[in-house]
C-alpha cells in the first residue's frame, strides 16, 4: 500500500487545527497541554512527510526523523515541566482553570 | 655612552619612578585601611624618586661630557626609535636630541629637580599623599625632560602639555580645600588659551617647511623669510608661537595665572613654577630662534611684553604680605627679563638668567618654604620677623638668594641680569626705552626682595609666641638650601661680560644653537658696546642695586608700619598694585563673568526647558503610548494564545498569497 504524501498532510492539518482549537476553547490546563502535544505530533508528521517525499529508492532522507526525535525529546521535556507547573498551579488555585490565571494582567 | 639609545633613560627613568611612586601610593591607601597605619610603603616613595632624578642627572651629565668632546660645529647627539607620522610628504620620527641648548637645560631640570625632589622628603613628611606627590612631581620631570629632549614640535607640545597637566595636578594637590583646585583649573585654563596660539604657530609652520622638524626649520628659515608671499605667513606663525609662550612662561597677558598657583606646595612652587616650567616658553623661543629672529618686528614684541610683564611683576611684588606671593610676582618678573633679552636678540643671555634664576628663585621659594614649614604654614610675612635667630641655615641661605635675585654686584644675578640689560641698551632705538622699563625694575627688584628679607628675618618678633615656635628645618631641607646657595652665589662665573677678558662660557657653548638667528639679526645691522659703556652700565646696574636694597631694608627692617602708611595714606595705589594692576579683576568682569553668566542661562534655561523638555517629552510619549496599549494584555492565557495564533495565520497568510 503506497500512501500519497499528500494525504499525510492533510492529516496533519487536521491534527495541528484540532490542536489550536482545542488550545483556544478547552479550560482546563490539562486539556490544553495535551493539545500542544497534539500540535508538536502534527508538525512531526510534517517532518516525516516531507522527509519521504525526499527520499529516493537508492538514498532514504533521514533530516525529518531526525527533527521528529529531537521535537519528541523536546515535548517530553515540556511535558515534564508543564505538569509540574499544573500541579504547583493546583496547590496554589486548588484549580486548573486557565481563566483562572490573570495576576499578570497589565 | 654606550649608545645613543640611552639618551631615552633620562626621561624614562622619572616615568618608571612615577609609576613606581603611584603603586606605592596605592600599595599606602590598601595598607591604611588594612591597619591604619600607612607608613611603610609611602617611606619608600622619595627614595624611589630621588633615585630616578639621580639617574637621570648622572646620564645628562654623561650626554654632556660626551657631546663636550665633539668638535664645537658637530655638538649634536641624537636617537631616533621609529617613524611616529608619515602622511604625505609631513614626515615625523619619535627621536631624542641633544645639543648645547637642550643639555643646558638638562642640567638644569635634572640637577634643580634633584635638589628639589630630596627637600620635598622633608618638607611633605607626614602628608597623606606623600607618594602620590612623588609620583607628580617625577611625571613632571619626565614631561619637562621630553620638552627639552625631542627634535619636533610635535614631540615638544606632548612635553608642553604634560608639564601643564603636571602643573594642574600639583597646584590643585591639596584639593580638599577648595582653592587650590580652582587655582589649578585657572592655571590649567590660561595655558589652553596660550596653547591653542601654540597649535595654530604649529599648523602654520607645517604649510610653511612642510616639516615639523625643529633643526630643519631652523635651517630652512633663511629661504622662507627672503619670499615676500610666505614671510607674512611666517611672522604670523612666530608670533603665534609667542602666544604659547604667554600662556606657559606667564608673561602678558596670560600671566594671572601664575600668582594663584602658589596654592600648590612650595617645593612645586620652585620647582614647577620657578626653576624650570615657566622657562619652557624661553626655551622654545630660543630653540626656535632663526624663527623669531627673521622679523624685528616679532623680536621687538616680544621685548615689549617681556619688559611690561617684568614692570608689571615686579610692581605687583612690592607690597604683598604673603612670602610667597611676592616670589611669584618677583618670577613673572625675571621672566620678563628673560623675553627682554630674547626681543634684543641676546638668546644666550636669557638662557644665561634662566639658569641663574633656577638657581636663585628655586633657592628662595625652598627658603620660603623652610620658613612656612618652621612657622607653622604661617605665609604672611606680617606675621614673621626676627626668624634669622631661630633658623639660621634658612637665613643665611636665604640671604645668598635674595643678593643674587636683587642683583647685588658680583652674584649670579647680577652678571645674567645686567647681560640682558647691557644687550637691550646696545640695540638701540626703541630698544633703548625697553632698557629703561628694564632698569626701573632691577630698582624695584632689589627693593622688594630685600623688603622682603627684612619682614621675614628681621625686626621683632611678631608671632604669637604660644602657638607658634619657629624651628630650623632638618638637614633634608636645608642641605639642598645650601647647594643651591653655592650655585646662586657662583653661577656667575658662566657668563662673565667681555670686560673682564674672559670667555663667556655659555655664550661659547650655546653658540652653534644661536648662530642662525644672530646671522638672520645682523642682516639689520650689528650692534656692540665699547667697554667704557659697558664699564659704565655695570657700574650703574651695581649702584642701583645697592641703593634700592638698602633702601627697601631700611625701610622695613624696623617693623610692616611703611606698608601699614602707604595702605591708609594711599589706599587705592597699595590696593593697584597688590591686585597686579588690577588685571586679573579686569579678566574677571569682561571674559570670566559673562562666560559664567551664559553658562547660567544655558543650565537653567537650554538644559531645563528645552533639553529637558525634550528628554521628558520623549518618555511621556512612551508612557501614554503604553496607556493606550495596555487594554491588550488582560492577563488571560487564552487571548494571548489567541494573538499568537492570528499572528502565525497572518505571517503564513502573507507568505503564501503576498
Amino acid at each position: 500500500m503506497n500512501v500519497p504524501s499528500e494525504h499525510l498532510l492533510y492529516l496533519a492539518a487536521g491534527l495541528f487545527a484540532i490542536g489550536v482549537l482545542g488550545f483556544l476553547i478547552r479550560r482546563n490546563v490539562i486539556v490544553v497541554l495535551m493539545c500542544i502535544e497534539l500540535m508538536l505530533n502534527a508538525a512531526n508528521l510534517t517532518f516525516l512527510a516531507a522527509s519521504r517525499q525526499h527520499s529516493t529508492a537508492q538514498a532514504a532522507n533521514l533530516d525529518g526523523p531526525v527533527f521528529a526525535i529531537f521535537v519528541i525529546l523536546v515535548a517530553a521535556c515540556e511535558a515534564a515541566v508543564g505538569l509540574a507547573l499544573i500541579i504547583a498551579l493546583f496547590r496554589l488555585k486548588q484549580s486548573v482553570e486557565a481563566d483562572s490565571l490573570s495576576e499578570m494582567k497589565g | 655612552m654606550g649608545g645613543t639609545w640611552l639618551l631615552w633613560f633620562i626621561p624614562l627613568l622619572p616615568l618608571f619612578g612615577a609609576a613606581a611612586c603611584g603603586l606605592i601610593h596605592f600599595a599606602t591607601l590598601a595598607a591604611q585601611k588594612g591597619d591604619g597605619s600607612g607608613k611603610r610603603p609611602s617611606a619608600l616613595a622619595p627614595l624611589v624618586a630621588c633615585a630616578a632624578i639621580a639617574g637621570s642627572l648622572g646620564l645628562s651629565i654623561a650626554a654632556f661630557k660626551e657631546l663636550a668632546a665633539l668638535p664645537a660645529d658637530a655638538r649634536v647627539i641624537e636617537s631616533a626609535v621609529w617613524e611616529w607620522i608619515h602622511a604625505g610628504s609631513l614626515k615625523l620620527d619619535i627621536s631624542l636630541v641633544v645639543d648645547p641648548l637642550s643639555a643646558v637645560m638638562l642640567l638644569v631640570v635634572t640637577g634643580v629637580g634633584f635638589l628639589i625632589h630630596v627637600y620635598s622628603a622633608g618638607y611633605m613628611k607626614g602628608d597623606p599623599g606623600y607618594a602620590k606627590f612623588f609620583a607628580y612631581l617625577n611625571l613632571f620631570v619626565f614631561s619637562m625632560l621630553m620638552l627639552v629632549l625631542s627634535s619636533s614640535l610635535v614631540g615638544l607640545f606632548v612635553g608642553w602639555e604634560g608639564v601643564g597637566l603636571c602643573s594642574y595636578l600639583l597646584i590643585g594637590f591639596w584639593y580638599e580645600k577648595g582653592w587650590p583646585a580652582e587655582a589649578g583649573q585657572k592655571a590649567f585654563i590660561a595655558n589652553r588659551v596660550g596653547d591653542a596660539s601654540f597649535l595654530i604657530g604649529s599648523f602654520i609652520l607645517i604649510k610653511l617647511f612642510g616639516t615639523l622638524d625643529m633643526s630643519d626649520i631652523n635651517a630652512a628659515v633663511a629661504g622662507v623669510a627672503s619670499d615676500p608671499a610666505k614671510a607674512w605667513w611666517l611672522t604670523v606663525g612666530a608670533l603665534c608661537l609667542f602666544g604659547g609662550c604667554t600662556g606657559k612662561s606667564a608673561q602678558l597677558p596670560l600671566f594671572t595665572w601664575l600668582p594663584d598657583a602658589m596654592a600648590g606646595p612650595t617645593p612645586v612652587s620652585a620647582l614647577i613654577h620657578a626653576a624650570t616650567m615657566v622657562t619652557a616658553g624661553v626655551y622654545l623661543v630660543v630653540r626656535l630662534n632663526p624663527v623669531f629672529a627673521a622679523d624685528p618686528a616679532v623680536m621687538t614684541v616680544i621685548g615689549t611684553v617681556g619688559a611690561l610683564t617684568a614692570l608689571i611683576g615686579g610692581t605687583s611684588a612690592i607690597f604683598q604680605r604673603d612670602i610667597k606671593k611676592v616670589l611669584a610676582y618677583s618670577t613673572v618678573s625675571q621672566l620678563g627679563y628673560m623675553f627682554l633679552g630674547l626681543g634684543s636678540g641676546a638668546f644666550a643671555s636669557a638662557i644665561f638668567h634662566l639658569v641663574t634664576h633656577a638657581f636663585f628663585k628655586g633657592l628662595l621659594f625652598l627658603g620660603a618654604g623652610s620658613v612656612i614649614h618652621g612657622m607653622h604654614d604661617e605665609q604672611d610675612m606680617h606675621k614673621m620677623g626676627g626668624l634669622k635667630h631661630h633658623m639660621p641655615k634658612t637665613f643665611a641661605t636665604f640671604l645668598a638668594g635674595a643678593a643674587a635675585l636683587s642683583g647685588l654686584p658680583l652674584l649670579s644675578g647680577f652678571f645674567s641680569k645686567d647681560e640682558i640689560l647691557a644687550h637691550t641698551f646696545a640695540h638701540g632705538g626703541f630698544h633703548q626705552v625697553l632698557w629703561g622699563i628694564g632698569i626701573v625694575t632691577a630698582a624695584i627688584t632689589a627693593y622688594y626682595t630685600w623688603r622682603m628679607v627684612a619682614l621675614t628675618f628681621f625686626g621683632k618678633e611678631r608671632f604669637d609666641h604660644h602657638h607658634v615656635h619657629p624651628h630650623e628645618s632638618p638637614a633634608v631641607m636645608w642641605v639642598p638650601l645650601a647647594v643651591l646657595a653655592v650655585l646662586s652665589v657662583f653661577g656667575g662665573v658662566l657668563g662673565l661680560p667681555p670686560v673682564f677678558h674672559v670667555a663667556h662660557q655659555l655664550e661659547t657653548w650655546l653658540e652653534p644653537v644661536t648662530a642662525p638667528g644672530k646671522a638672520l639679526l645682523a642682516m639689520h645691522g650689528t650692534h656692540t658696546l665699547s667697554h667704557a659703556a659697558e664699564w659704565a652700565l655695570l657700574g650703574l646696574g651695581s649702584v642701583i642695586a645697592l641703593v634700592f636694597a638698602t633702601l627697601g631694608f631700611r625701610a622695613y627692617v624696623g617693623g610692616t608700619a611703611r606698608d601699614e602708611n602707604v595702605e591708609r595714606t594711599k589706599p587705592a595705589l597699595a590696593d593697584f598694585l597688590v591686585g597686579a594692576w588690577k588685571i586679573d579683576a579686569k579678566y574677571y568682569a569682561v571674559i570670566v563673568y559673562p562666560a559664567k553668566l551664559v553658562a547660567f542661562v544655558t543650565a537653567v534655561f537650554v538644559d531645563q526647558f528645552a533639553i529637558d523638555g525634550l528628554v521628558n517629552g520623549a518618555g511621556g510619549l512612551a508612557t501614554a503610548t503604553g496607556n493606550r496599549l495596555k487594554i491588550l494584555v488582560d492577563g488571560s492565557l487564552k487571548s494571548y494564545a489567541l494573538w499568537i495564533g492570528a499572528g502565525a495565520v497572518l505571517l503564513a497568510f502573507l507568505w503564501m498569497f503576498v
